[in-house]
């Protein structure tokens, strides 16, 4: 069965000293991976939310994490998981 | 290189966001390395390497080395925590005197038994290690050679020392260390349920209303467990935590009911809680007379000493200790009226009001209780009696097996059930609660294993102690030690232990990661790999199996258990170690290895290198062309599924964070003996002890009975041995962690402000600790985690430099022949 | 001259353990050179490490270590010392690392408003470092070591 599929990148701004402990946190959730992150306060990740509403629960809870500032969507596409798993030349 | 349009869409995703956060994507990032072919690691669950409670730990990978660790948020015992310990597992594969070759004590290019250590080959070492196992098993047959390993084996690493030794050599003198650990609660489990292993579960911890710690030391010991039950304490206020202990320790931290007890006297308050029961009116009758049988045990049953000791010849019913005989509810109540509070209150120290506030937990039928128990309970000369007794407890009020009424027996290592006792890596035991004595049972095992009738001896072979007193007499000749300390964790090293090793008539073989004392006694040490290293199974407290891929390969030429055990099969050719009269019945079995007959059976080699996750390295399958693994397991499982101890397919283990035996139609089972919980249990019944023939437990009449030793004029305190949380057993894994080491550097002598000031001693002095037996040097501690009252001292074990166990006697349980280590005497003089 | 120092150096180390090899092995682990027989003396009363600056970690989710002494604080059913300075309210105060924000989850993965009951102990994770040598080294190589060796791969 084919379920839609989000697919977020997004920039999580992080309050001064909180760096190390929420990319710990982070690092253990699962369906996100950290891109890249620059230890001055700012997290870059690409979040894969399977199912309606998912995607929104992540950035949510993003939110409600201690040490987060702001959390920001920059790309967002949806598309089904059976599409996703094409194989590109 | 194929890309699936999900890594192109999220590599625009995450080019997008580094863009919009004004970061260089794929670039120079600062301090962070963001190419994936860098960082990527491979992260796989793994149980614990340490202790019994057997939490989930998430292991990532890089370059074929563990890079860290800690607690998988997927695992139902743990969710996400570890212990100190569990966080450093990842350095435990890497204190860097690691054994990487086979060593021999070589003279002139020769075996020596005074020889030196001395690289050799895997090749140099078996046949070295045959050949003395043949001349012992030529020369004195095959109650000279034996086999010591522990509950740190995986499942299949047991199972097969146990097919090589109880029907490839015919000999039953196979001993875990779990018999220093668990024997008491597995003849406590025999003589009450006529099952092993705990009825309940670890989702106990969240439905009690009451936990009764029996000296069970958990904030230290089972630490994952103790934050399950402080959190279930401290978020619901009305639930009540009681801590007995001969000494106070950090679980007094949460206690509402702290009893310091004078040490032994356990036996006098548990008859005095069941005296308070029947007083009060509060026994549950119905549950009693429909699930319950009473006996009355044989006493003065002796103290497990040599036979020629006076306390044993002393004794009127050493000869057959367990020996029981039925009486009735009347009779029982009239038993325990003799534990009256005064009685009691001056056997254990505790007031009326403290016993009466505990015998309530019990009482209350609206009170939930778990009891909790280890090592206090076990390593006692009467610690089968007090397994009993505590059971009797919880079948007087019918508090069993439903959740939160839970009497729990807790267990020191990884695999002390799964391994030791599952698979019945015992002298007298076979897989799944199975025993050689019962000639019906031995027909079962030898028709899975496809061995003629009568290959496994029935007499039981000797138990771990006795191994000992038989190598220290030379009646044990050649002997096998794997995955554990046994010269540091035994009692009476002096007089026992470290002669026997050292016997000029006696070949030792240890297999270890690191050199510990036994090793360094050994005459032939085998480098072997450990946890990650291989493929394994451990089960756990909970009856939880759990599985882990090999994920990184071992250092030098160290080689599994499981390899070094199968490959030593390969040298012995059935002529050599059966008798004539076996292979005339059954020549078809003639000019074979034992290799042959035990391992390439058409079950064990069953499995094609195929059926290995091509995820994962497997060293054994490659090694032996075929998936040896699943083999081993599946040939065992058939002992057990249909007789209560069912397990799942194998592949199934490596998807799932464990299951609870029985696994019945893919469910597993939390509370055993209960109906709907425990598919064996019929509708209509309510509770079934199915491992009793008629299906119900026993509550047993047992007197309080002082033990072998206690302090006198010449040895005026008690010794009690135990462990602290940052070190694990005998410390040869953990003293190699930096952060652990540095966190407990030492044994320290543990004592009573008061008794180190009338001795002139200050914390930190240095003082000699003295027993009968032998003498060690430590320093005093009188203000840490461990505050004994006067005339007791702690000493933990972990300490190869201390070596506490030179002090402790070898006084055992008669009935399950486990050794007290908490209770001799000892003097102390300043050094 | 300096290169060739240094060669004979490693060849006389290489020769000495090849030695303490061949003594029987008495001088390893953790027991090091006393026989089994013989009593050891009791090791140097260790210290606790008093350091100002945070120790460095070689994953992150590894605890931290304790970097002051904790004898005799109070953590029991009336009293949390280590609270006192390590919590949200009062690190401004005190200076003093927060709590991770792990340790607002609960059994279920919820946040809670405070610290978690199972986090209650912090001693179970976290513990003071005192000033001892181990007298076996550890070889365990961090992700960054191992990422810098390979880079510098060719």
């Amino acid at each position: 069965m084919s379920v839609p599929v989000d697919i977020g990148g997004l920039v999580v701004y992080l309050k001064p000293g909180w760096f190390e402990a929420v990319r710990g946190v982070l690092q253990r959730w699962p369906g996100v991976d950290i891109a890249a992150a620059d230890p001055a306060g700012k997290l870059v990740l690409v979040v894969e939310a399977a199912g309606d509403g998912a995607l929104a629960d992540v950035i949510e809870r993003l939110q409600a994490l201690d040490g987060v500032l702001q959390v920001a969507l920059a790309y967002h596409h949806r598309e089904s998981s059976e599409a996703l798993d094409e194989v590109l030349e | 290189m194929k890309l699936t349009r999900r890594e192109f869409i999220k590599g625009s995703a995450a080019a997008a966001a580094a863009a919009a956060a004004g970061l260089p994507w794929r670039g120079e990032a600062a301090n962070v390395v963001t190419d994936s072919a860098y960082t990527h690691l491979k992260w796989s669950k793994a149980p614990c390497r340490f202790c019994g409670t057997g939490c989930g730990i998430h292991v990532a990978v890089k370059d074929d080395r563990v890079v860290a660790t800690h607690g998988d948020i997927k695992a139902e015992v743990n969710r996400g925590l570890a212990c100190v310990k569990g966080y450093f597992l990842a350095k435990i594969l890497y204190g860097k005197d690691r054994l990487m070759r086979p060593l021999l004590r070589m003279k002139n290019g020769r075996y020596d038994k005074n020889g030196e250590f001395t690289p050799v080959s895997w090749d140099t070492a078996f046949d070295v290690m045959a050949e003395q196992f043949k001349r012992v098993l030529r020369e004195k047959g095959p109650e000279a050679v034996g086999f010591f390993g522990s509950g740190q084996w995986t499942v299949w690493e047991g199972y097969a020392a146990v097919k090589l030794m109880k029907a490839g050599f015919r000999s039953n003198n196979i001993e875990p260390n779990a018999r220093h650990c668990m024997a008491s609660a597995v003849a406590g489990f025999m003589r009450t349920f006529g099952a092993d292993e705990p009825m309940g579960c670890y989702d106990d911890f969240e439905h009690a209303d009451a936990f009764v710690l029996w000296g069970a030391n958990m904030a230290e010991m089972h630490p994952i467990l103790w934050t399950r039950l402080t959190d279930r304490r401290l978020s619901h206020p009305q639930v009540r935590v009681a801590v007995l202990s001969t000494f106070e320790n950090r679980c007094f931290d949460l206690a509402d009911l702290p009893l310091v007890f004078k040490p032994h006297s356990d036996l006098a308050i548990l008859n005095y809680i069941a005296r308070y029961i029947i007083r009060s009116g509060r026994v549950n009758r119905d549950f009693v007379e429909r699930h319950v049988n009473f006996r009355k045990g044989v006493t003065d049953i002796g103290y497990g000493l040599r036979p020629e000791h006076p306390l044993q010849r002393k004794a009127k019913n050493a000869g057959d200790p367990g020996a029981s005989e039925p009486i009735d509810f009347d009779a029982f109540a009239r038993f325990v009226d003799a534990y009256d509070a005064k009685r009691v209150s001056a056997l254990s120290g505790l007031s009326r009001k403290q016993l009466d506030a505990l015998a309530e937990l019990y009482a209350d039928p609206q009170v939930k209780v778990m009891s909790l128990w280890t090592m206090g309970v076990n390593q006692h000369t009467r610690g089968v009696w007090v397994n009993n007794m505590i059971y009797n407890l919880h079948l007087l009020t019918g508090k069993i097996a439903t959740p939160g009424n839970s009497p729990f027996s807790l267990t020191g290592q990884p695999s002390a059930c799964g391994t030791a006792r599952e698979v019945g890596t015992f002298a007298h035991r076979l897989p799944a609660d199975l025993v050689v004595a019962n000639p019906e049972h031995r027909a079962l095992a030898e028709k899975i294993w496809k061995l003629p009738p009568d290959t496994i001896p029935a007499k039981p072979g000797f138990h771990a102690v006795e191994q000992n007193r038989r190598l220290h007499d030379g009646l044990i000749n050649a002997y096998w030690i794997q995955v554990n300390n046994n010269l540091q964790a035994a009692a009476n090293l002096n007089e026992e232990t470290y002669p026997g090793y050292r016997n000029p008539e006696n070949f030792i073989v240890v297999s270890d990661v690191y050199p510990t004392v036994t090793a360094q006694a050994a005459d032939l040490i085998l480098p072997s790999a450990m946890w990650v290293e291989k493929e394994g199974a451990y089960g756990n407290a909970e009856r939880r199996t759990q599985f882990w891929h090999q994920l990184v390969p071992p250092p030098g030429e160290a080689r599994s258990d499981l390899w070094q055990i199968v490959e030593f099969s390969k040298r012995f050719r059935t002529e050599e170690v059966w008798p004539r009269a076996l292979l005339d019945a059954h020549p078809q079995y003639r000019g074979k290895t034992l290799y042959e007959v035990l391992f390439r059976n058409g079950q064990v080699d069953r499995y094609p290198l195929a059926d290995c996750d091509p995820a994962y390295r497997n060293d054994e399958a490659q090694a032996f062309g075929f998936y040896i693994q699943k083999g081993l397991f599946e040939e065992y499982a058939r002992f057990g599924r249909g007789h209560g101890h069912d397990l799942a397919p194998f592949d199934v283990y490596h998807q799932v964070r464990g299951l609870r035996w029985p696994v019945v139609n893919g469910r597993e089972t939390r509370w055993r003996y209960r109906e709907g919980e425990d598919p064996y249990v019929p509708a209509g019944s309510g509770w079934r002890f199915y491992g009793k023939p008629d299906g119900r437990a026993v509550i047993f009449a047992l007197p309080y009975e002082p033990p072998a030793e206690a302090p006198d004029e010449d040895y005026p305190f008690w010794l009690t041995t135990g462990r602290v949380l940052e070190h694990w057993h005998s410390g040869s894994m953990t003293m190699r962690v930096p952060e652990l080491y540095r966190a407990v550097p030492q044994a320290l002598v543990y004592m009573h402000p008061d008794d180190a000031e009338r001795l002139q001693l200050r914390r930190g002095s240095e003082v000699r600790v003295i027993s009968r037996r032998g003498e060690v040097r430590g320093r005093v501690e009188t203000r840490g985690r461990n505050r004994p009252p006067p005339g007791v001292v702690f000493i933990p074990w972990f300490d190869a430099r201390l070596l506490v166990n030179k002090l402790t006697l070898d006084a055992t349980d008669p009935i399950s022949k486990q050794t007290d280590y908490k209770k001799c005497a000892v003097k102390i003089v300043p050094a | 001259m300096k290169r060739l120092h240094r060669s004979i150096l490693a060849a006389v180390v290489l020769v000495g353990s090849a030695w303490a090899l061949a003594q029987g092995a008495l001088s390893w682990g953790i027991r090091g050179a006393v026989p089994v027989p013989e009593t050891h003396p009791a090791p140097e009363w260790p210290r606790v490490e008093e350091s100002a600056t945070r120790r460095a970690r070689d994953y992150p989710m590894q605890p931290p270590t304790i970097p002051h002494k904790i004898d005799n604080y109070q953590v029991d059913l009336n009293a949390h010392k280590c609270m006192s300075c390590h919590s949200r309210r009062r690190v401004e105060e005190s200076g003093a690392p927060m709590v991770s924000v792990t340790h607002y989850m609960d059994r279920d993965g919820n946040f809670l408003a405070e610290v978690s009951p199972r986090r209650y102990f912090c001693t179970q994770c976290h513990v003071v470092q005192h000033l001892a040598r181990p007298p076996v080294d550890n070889d365990f190589k961090d992700v960054g070591a191992l990422i810098t060796e390979a880079a510098d791969r060719p």
